[in-house]
């Protein structure tokens, strides 16, 4: 604390509150690039071998790996396969985990009971685990990562729709919609699942970073099916061994992830703000 | 928390870790992956060999036996032996665990120093009555904060590994390099599991700045920087203690990503390789233990935060 005594700015106070919202033209921009770039390169030929670990040039503006692949070129092309599936993953974790937390939040009673409890099993797995386990049991593939980081994902979304149908089912509007006679399942359609929708979708930002980072662990741990496939996970995975004489073959996939998770975190944080 | 409703509590982490062992094995089990093919396959043994080994392991029963013979084994403590090399599981869990424990625990107090520290100063941001330096200050550990939690553990830890190169090159083995050898993934996991905690610190912290309690603290001259800023974080102390628990367990059952960049032999390696080798004994043995480490340090998390705050008593009966 600064040590002078600092007279009441209540004026300062007041004006403080509502911030302007800026639009996240960065963030933005990166995602464009990103998704414009995998869809240029879908093409190209990722497998032609160059030089072997050719340092950045002109030519091969990142580089080449120890099998002579354009680092760039995979790196446009992994970035829209590391996107799609974590699309595909968070879409899963948020049609079931809504559902399940919907369900749950709107019925109360004994039914609420046993669907609370059986996401608590869920979620006492660690989500990178429980990904592990589905893989285990139904083999590698992208299908089946993409399966996994979904389920992996469901405990924590079902937590988040049930607190908000929980809230919203004792409103008002739906204590009179069940008094003029409207069904259960009427209610949670049409009254509680719209008004619940705003957080739900905010949550959707959020928990896309999430998954973006665990299928890219997984297919850091080898995983992901065939090498050939440029991923950004595998690609950090295949830097480790050459990391020291070839920096930029982590340097660029590493980066990339990062910056990707930042994007969408501001991107969330700019939805869910009101 | 109460008596009652502490029992209760354990009796429901039991039964969580009851299903959550149930579902592993029906899981791996359902699937078609054979731990046996691979011998086969790779003519390392005959067919007649094969279902010896499969009866001599108790695979060629009825599932549900199975399960019974699991459950038994279970109760007096023994959780079979590994179908890769015979072992028994309780002797690889505990061998593992020798790398993962040191590792789990530093990281795990580093996290809660960095996260509180991270944490305290990014929330004055949001104070008004913050001089120009500490608001920069805020500044740059917010951001910091953000930059943590939104970097894998993959690329972090290979930034440290590569700027601690010139360092370990130096060493000889002996205690430094061990020392060294713990401390880089330690801090790895440390930063990203600090600033994740340092966010909800972070959060809380900037909510009590603008309370009225707070402000007359301040007002009132209070002692120290550090009374002060207790008298902020005890209010906000269920999210971060309940969220250390859960990163506790979290390192403890070894964080795959890590141990695989460190070459650590510890429990995430051993599942990630049980998974690939189709191991079931050991991985149903380590998601159990994961499982049963969340429940527990949950436990004590909740406990831990009911006794600091007294609202959360009275919310809790």
């Amino acid at each position: 604390m600064t040590s002078r005594p600092s007279p009441p700015r209540l004026a300062s106070l007041m004006t403080q509150a509502p911030r302007v919202r800026r639009t996240p033209w960065i963030a933005l921009a990166w995602l464009a690039l990103i998704l414009l770039g995998g869809v240029l390169s879908a093409g190209a030929a990722l497998n032609v071998p160059f030089e072997s670990l050719a340092s950045p040039s002109p030519i091969h503006l990142l580089g080449t790996d120890l099998l002579g692949r354009d680092v760039g070129l995979r790196l446009l092309a992994g970035g829209l396969r590391t996107l799609r599936m974590a699309a595909a993953a968070t879409m899963i974790a948020a049609v079931l985990g809504s559902i399940w937390g919907l369900v749950a939040g709107h019925a109360g009673g004994w039914l609420e009971w046993i669907l609370v409890h059986a996401n608590d099993v869920l979620l006492s797995v660690p989500g990178l685990v429980l990904a592990l386990v589905v893989i285990a049991a139904l083999g590698q593939h992208e299908a089946t990562i993409i399966l996994a980081v979904g389920l992996g994902g469901v405990g924590s979304y079902a937590r988040l729709a049930r607190s908000a149908a929980a809230e919203t089912s004792h409103r008002s509007f739906v204590l009179a919609a069940r008094a003029l006679g409207a069904g259960e399942v009427r209610l949670l359609q049409h009254h509680v699942f719209p008004n619940t929708l705003e957080a739900l979708s905010a949550y959707a930002l959020l928990h896309f970073g999430w998954a973006l980072v665990n299928s890219a662990s997984l297919t850091f741990l080898g995983l992901g099916g065939a090498p050939s496939i440029p991923d950004w996970g595998q690609m950090l995975n295949e830097s480790r061994l050459v990391f020291l004489g070839a920096p930029w073959l982590a340097a660029a996939p590493g980066t990339a992830l990062a910056l990707t998770v930042l994007a969408v975190q501001r991107l969330g944080e700019w939805i869910a703000k009101p | 928390m109460s008596l009652r409703t502490f029992l209760w509590r354990v009796l429901g982490s039991l039964t969580t870790l009851w299903l959550v062992t149930t579902l592993v094995f029906f899981a791996i089990r359902l699937s078609h992956i054979d731990p046996l093919a691979a011998l086969l396959g790779q003519g390392l043994a005959s067919q007649a060999q094969v279902a010896e080994m499969r009866a001599a392991l108790g695979l060629d029963r009825p599932l549900l036996q199975q399960y019974a013979l699991f459950l038994s084994g279970l109760a007096r403590g023994d959780l079979g032996r590994s179908l890769f090399d015979g072992q028994p599981v309780v002797r690889a869990i505990a061998q593992s665990l020798r790398f993962t424990a040191p590792l789990a625990l530093t990281a795990w107090l580093l996290a809660i120093a960095l996260g509180l520290t991270l944490g305290s100063l990014a929330s004055r941001a949001s104070a008004w009555e913050t001089g120009r330096p500490a608001r920069w200050l805020a500044r740059l550990t917010g951001a910091m904060l953000i930059l943590g939690t939104s970097t894998p553990v993959a690329w972090s830890g290979l930034l440290i590994l590569w700027a601690a190169v010139p360092l370990l090159t130096g060493l000889r083995p002996g205690p430094a390099r061990d020392v060294a050898q713990l401390a880089l993934p330690a801090l790895t996991l440390g930063i990203a599991s600090g600033c994740s905690l340092g966010r909800v610190a972070q959060a809380g912290l900037s909510r009590a700045r603008r309370e009225p309690f707070f402000i007359a603290a301040r007002a009132r001259g209070i002692g120290p920087l550090w009374r002060l800023e207790w008298s902020a974080l005890r209010t906000t102390l269920a999210p971060v203690i309940s969220l250390a628990g859960v990163e506790a367990a979290f390192l403890l059952g070894g964080t795959m990503v890590t141990e695989t960049l460190f070459a650590r032999p510890g429990v995430g390696r051993l599942l990630v390789e049980s998974i690939l080798r189709g191991d079931f004994p050991l991985v149903q043995a380590i998601v159990a233990l994961m499982a049963g480490g969340y429940a527990l340090f949950n436990l004590l998390a909740d406990v831990l935060a009911s006794s600091l705050d007294p609202r959360l008593r009275e919310e809790a009966e």
